[in-house]
């Protein structure tokens, strides 16, 4: 007895000590490595036209004045004491830039996503052949340039020459094709839903020479570029080699960085001289998963990261007086609740969605909350996007004419409904998603806002993997236009025939198809409206306020981010 | 391997009595059908007493199966988080014992004077603050205000030293009061009385008899709450972005990934045990009554 | 294993302080009438109602417009709201309080009065469970149950049991060797008796000392559940949910951390103080051998 304890405990003190060793190794330099420049980095502005469906309206910078940069670097130098204060023309030290996110990638697999946050890491690694530009439009990319033939179904894409994956292999045609014989096979179809119902009507991809593909839509869609730009092309025999899981743990892509880390909490990003970009102006990208909006200001403010994501519009002040750099850009999104009535309760009742829309007062929370920095409050589609239109109708705030719909729709005295809801990835949510809470709750109907992870549990009751569901009345889910910057894209999720289809409006499926077949801008456009038109009458989501781009960093040149893209390869700290 | 025994069949019944983990997965609302895949995809359509000792064999070969985010082993992913925490909980332990000893001392020494009331009760007060809100302070005032301290991660060991006080911050007060009663209590000892007959000053009596013999008192206390340390490491791990098995729980639990949960509960219960029992056996070797007493 | 002294585990667990039982005593029941004028008359001194938020009034400083202790993010009245966390915070730490208060009690009772198997294998089973950072166990359980008021008791009433079985343990051995109850036994009283009237009250004093100790520290637990967003519902005003919200804004605007802090504190130490005053009414000495 007395022998086994005194081994329980000599175990025990080894495996501490061991343990303590261990975490003595894990130790890393610091990594934050600030600019020692003492010149202020141009500030890019964009002109402030009045216009309003203008492409100018995609960036938008809350610029810094000189003076605050000056304060922010003689604030950085102090910070960091052991950096030493090197001159100019100091040989170039590798710049390392640490972002904070709040949520991070579904996965390295590029095809489990879209839009953010996967997107902001993968435009880095990835390319496609096409890349939505700051503009909102469809640019050349992998590929130079396209053509539609007179059946407006069959596209020809011809392919930059000369461009390898990171690992060796060449990008051709056959390579193109090969990733989308996976993506469009019926299994990856089924696991690769979210990226691939962005252009879920092409029927198949074929390599026709060395550079030129060919593909061919089961339907005339003028959108197909945009819809492209996020299918990200793979190195084939990489990923045949290692499988989709291998993938996942070690991407490989063409674009101008390469993964030396891939962890749940950290992505570690290396520059690749070799990528037909360019040699990047930073040559280490860090994500740091900090799920906190407070401890990702923190952080930047004690300089541990460079970059912070979507910091709360409230401290965009303060950070600007402490000289860091504010950046703000509209991303056609508007943030919203979905409704999920496929399983009937007060919410399938379309005066009872109608009387939500009019019981939050949304201009309130566009000003308090986002400090004014989103553009509209309620009003889709967003500025930018094909469809916009100033003067469309936006519900009201009108908590008497809700008191009235819900009592007609037989709810007098309201009703309870839980909301699964991810916080702190846009900014403000929280708090939006708080204070819709609280004027539901004048109406009588009372919300429980349940946090959900994004990776673990939004996604795969999104796609309803291996059964999984919705638990609540409502989801998070707001309406986002990105890749195509045109009003019809939330709709090819937010109707009857996605995989999981939370929400069925039979009556707007015929317009929806009519939308996405019809090639001819103006009369495409005739339909858009009159499903736009269709949807605010019955509405299948509380539109909340526009969405935008929010992010603080300490003075980098160059920064942007559009349609999700955060790409870091054009970005330096100047000098 | 009984303690492993046991430590699942609590962990089990507590988690299955508890609640339907299909019925988490799947959605309130969900079909049976649902349910019925979601059951039989992680073994819970099968008899309880099957899920017991099919849990109970995973736990002996301490195989938690793959977390349903990440695909990985769980057991691994949570051992891969170990050191971290381990580091931090060290780091908030030796603090403990250096300022309770120090301040126990300072308060116990002479405990009625007017100065070592204020202070006990000082004590008692700080005893209500929840260690978050000084966490809060903490990193506001040196690493937002003042930039001296980084307030996320583990870069080394100038970011160790927020979150370790933070984690003191969770005990200490106990510990400082327990220290400060045996001081007290030891002071009116015979050996103590003896010792300063035969001249001793009072503080080498406090130092050279009494410290050490209220060393184990507070060795002890910090043993018995090992646990309730590392329930503070959850906080602290995640108000500092610490990236601890702390920090990986609060994920896991947030991402349904049930894997990492049992695992993290199960390698977490079993480390209490093993610093428990540690400090059971290191006791004997400090205090030198109970070695005369053992030998 | 370090339960071979029965009355050591009494005394670790109970660390006392010299402050003395009256003064103690005087405090405490000060603070409590405190807690108690806050419970049941809070909101109406503070003037506005806890859910009301106003967007064009947030983040007034104290004082400003009528609010005491100024408004929060979204303008609502946080005096108001610490107010209605006297409501709901206590109600949480008081039901888990009695969860575990329940469940140790009858654990500890059968396992400090039988002999053998059953108290060998419960004082395992015991020293087992304490071996649980019960917050870490309660992470766990509120993943499976979800979270909310009966959710939250339920959680922390399941994993602060053991604290009472433990203490209430050694009581049961110590009261069970007492002359009366000796006695007891030898007029052949049944023993289900013996245990509701002697020991019941032997072990009183001790019960109701470890009930105003577990209730504090599952008021902090509380706290640190709902400040991790794993505890009330998020739009709960608890004192935790309270001080998670201050996060952002600690900057511009301290007074958000001020009541909720000042709240659990005096929540706390209240209980403490009533805890540790009648601890040593009773008598300290009882306590040690």
């Amino acid at each position: 007895m007395k022998g086994s304890k005194a081994l329980i405990a000599l175990v025990a003190v080894m495996a501490l000590l061991a343990a303590a060793c261990g975490g003595d190794e894990a130790e890393a330099p610091a990594t934050t490595a600030a600019p020692a420049t003492t010149a202020a980095p141009a500030t890019t502005e964009a002109p402030a036209e009045e216009t309003t469906a203008t492409t100018e309206a995609m960036e938008e910078e809350t610029t810094a004045t000189t003076e605050a940069m000056e304060e922010e670097t003689t604030a950085t130098t102090e910070a960091m004491e052991e950096e030493t204060t090197t001159t100019t023309e100091a040989p170039a030290e590798p710049i390392t830039v640490s972002v904070g996110l709040g949520n991070m990638p579904p996965s390295g697999m590029p095809y489990l996503g879209a839009g953010s946050p996967g997107q902001y890491v993968w435009s880095n690694i990835f390319d496609g052949l096409t890349r939505i530009g700051p503009d909102g439009a469809p640019a050349p990319w992998l590929a130079e340039s396209w053509s539609v033939a007179a059946d407006n179904m069959t596209w020809t894409f011809n392919l930059r020459p000369g461009i390898t994956f990171s690992n060796g292999e060449p990008l051709n045609a056959a390579a193109v094709e090969a990733n989308f014989a996976v993506i469009l096979s019926e299994e990856g179809r089924a696991t690769y839903s979210a990226n691939a119902n962005n252009y879920s009507y092409v029927d198949s991809v074929t390599a026709v020479d060395d550079t030129t593909v060919q593909i061919v839509t089961s339907a005339a869609n003028a959108l197909l570029p945009s819809a492209i730009s996020i299918a990200y092309i793979l190195p084939p025999a990489y990923f045949a080699e290692v499988g989709p899981e291998g993938f996942a743990r070690q991407p490989v892509g063409t674009g101008p960085y390469v993964v030396s880390e891939w962890g749940d909490d950290k992505i570690v990003l290396q520059a690749w001289e070799g990528s037909w970009r360019g040699k990047p102006g930073v040559d280490t990208v860090e994500y740091v998963n900090l799920p906190d909006p407070a401890a990702r200001v923190q952080a930047l403010q004690s300089g541990q990261i460079n970059v912070a994501q979507s910091p709360s519009p409230d401290v965009a002040q303060s950070l600007t007086d402490d000289g860091f750099t504010v950046y703000s850009a509209t991303r056609g999104q508007v943030l919203a609740v979905a409704f999920i009535t496929k399983h009937g309760g007060p919410l399938a009742d379309v005066r009872v969605r109608q009387a939500l829309n009019y019981a939050v007062d949304k201009e309130a929370i566009r000003v308090a909350l986002t400090g004014g920095l989103s553009p509209s409050g309620g009003l889709y589609p967003p500025v930018g996007v094909n469809g916009h239109d100033p003067n469309r109708m936006v519900y009201p705030y009108d908590p008497d004419k809700a008191l009235q719909l819900l009592a007609e729709a037989g709810y007098a005295d309201g009703f309870d409904m839980e909301a699964e809801m991810t916080l702190g990835s846009f900014p403000a949510d929280a708090e939006i998603y708080d204070a819709m809470a609280g004027y539901l709750s004048e109406i009588g109907v009372n919300v429980t806002i349940t946090p959900i992870d994004f990776r673990g549990a939004w996604l795969p009751y999104f796609l309803g993997t291996d059964g999984a569901d919705w638990n609540g009345q409502a989801f998070n889910y707001s309406w986002g236009t990105a890749p195509l910057f045109d009003a019809i894209r939330p709709f090819n999720f937010y109707q009857c025939g996605w995989r999981n289809a939370w929400y069925c409006d039979e009556e707007a499926v015929p317009l929806i198809e009519a939308v996405n077949t019809t090639f001819d801008q103006e009369e495409r456009n005739k339909v858009l409206h009159q499903l736009l038109d269709h949807t605010a009458a019955n509405p299948p989501s509380l539109m909340l306020t526009e969405n935008f781009e929010l992010w603080a960093h300490d003075g980098l040149v160059g920064f942007g981010v559009f349609a999700f893209n955060a790409p870091f390869d054009g970005v330096s700290y100047g000098g | 391997m009984i303690l492993v025994v046991s430590i699942s069949t609590l962990l089990f019944f507590m988690l299955r009595v508890t609640g339907d983990p299909a019925l988490v997965l799947a959605g309130d609302l969900s079909t049976d059908e649902d349910l019925a895949r979601i059951r039989s995809f992680y073994g819970l359509d099968k008899p309880l007493i099957i899920q017991y000792i099919l849990f109970i064999w995973q736990a002996l070969r301490l195989n938690f199966g793959k977390s349903l985010v990440s695909f990985e082993d769980a057991m691994g992913l949570v051992l891969e988080k170990m050191p971290a925490t381990v580091e931090l909980a060290l780091a908030a332990i030796l603090l403990n014992l250096v300022v309770a000893l120090l301040v126990g001392a300072w308060l116990g020494y002479r405990p009625q004077r007017i100065d070592r009331r204020i202070g006990l009760f000082g004590v008692l007060v700080s005893q209500g603050i929840p260690g978050f809100v000084i966490g809060l302070i903490l990193i506001q005032v040196f690493a937002v205000h003042l930039k001296v301290l980084p307030s996320i991660g583990n870069q080394g060991l100038h970011s160790l030293i927020l979150p370790s006080i933070t984690l003191a911050s969770f005990m200490l007060p106990r510990v400082i009061r327990l220290t400060a009663a045996n001081v007290d209590e030891a002071m009116r000892e015979d050996y103590v009385r003896t010792a300063r007959a035969s001249g001793a000053t009072s503080r080498i009596v406090l130092f050279r008899h009494v410290l050490p013999n209220t060393l184990v008192g507070t060795l002890a206390l910090i043993g018995v709450q090992f646990g309730f340390l590392l329930s503070g490491s959850l906080i602290t791990e995640t108000l500092f972005a610490w990236p601890g098995v702390g920090l990986q729980l609060i994920e896991a639990v947030r991402a349904l990934d049930f894997p990492v949960v049992q695992a993290t509960v199960a390698v977490v219960a079993v480390l209490v045990f093993v610093v428990q029992a540690v400090v059971d056996a290191l006791i004997p070797l400090v205090d030198p009554r109970l070695r005369s007493r053992r030998v | 294993m370090s339960s071979s002294q029965p009355g050591g585990i009494t005394r670790r667990f109970l660390p006392h302080s010299r402050l003395g039982a009256p003064a103690l005593l005087i405090a405490g029941f000060l603070g409590l009438a405190v807690v108690i004028v806050l419970t049941v008359w809070g909101q109406s001194i503070a003037g506005f109602d806890p859910g009301k938020q106003n967007l064009t009034d947030r983040l007034l400083p104290p004082g400003a417009d009528g609010h005491l202790l100024g408004t929060d993010k979204l303008g609502k009245d946080i005096f108001a709201r610490v107010a209605a966390g006297f409501r709901w915070s206590i109600p949480v730490a008081l039901l888990a309080t009695a969860i575990s208060a329940s469940i140790g009690t009858t654990i500890g009772v059968i396992a400090g009065w039988n002999e053998g198997w059953i108290r060998s294998s419960l004082s395992r089973f015991m020293e087992v469970a304490i071996s649980f950072p019960y917050l870490v166990l309660a992470v766990a359980i509120i993943g499976v149950v979800g979270r909310g008021f009966f959710a939250l008791s339920l959680s922390l009433g399941l994993v602060a049991w053991v604290s009472f079985a433990r203490v209430i343990y050694a009581e049961t051995r110590r009261v069970k060797e007492r002359e009366y109850v000796m006695a007891a036994r030898l007029m052949g009283m049944g023993a289900l008796r013996i245990i509701l009237t002697y020991i019941g009250r032997g072990i009183r004093p001790t019960l109701v000392v470890m009930c105003a100790f577990i209730f504090a520290d599952l008021l902090v637990a509380e706290a640190g559940l709902s400040f991790l967003g794993l505890g009330a519902s998020l739009r709960d005003p608890t004192w935790g949910n309270m001080l998670s919200d201050s996060r952002i804004n600690l900057f511009e605007a301290p007074w958000m951390m001020y009541g909720p802090a000042s709240a659990v504190i005096l929540t706390v130490l209240t209980a403490n103080m009533i805890g540790d005053g009648l601890l040593q009414y009773w008598g300290r000495g009882t306590h040690q051998q």
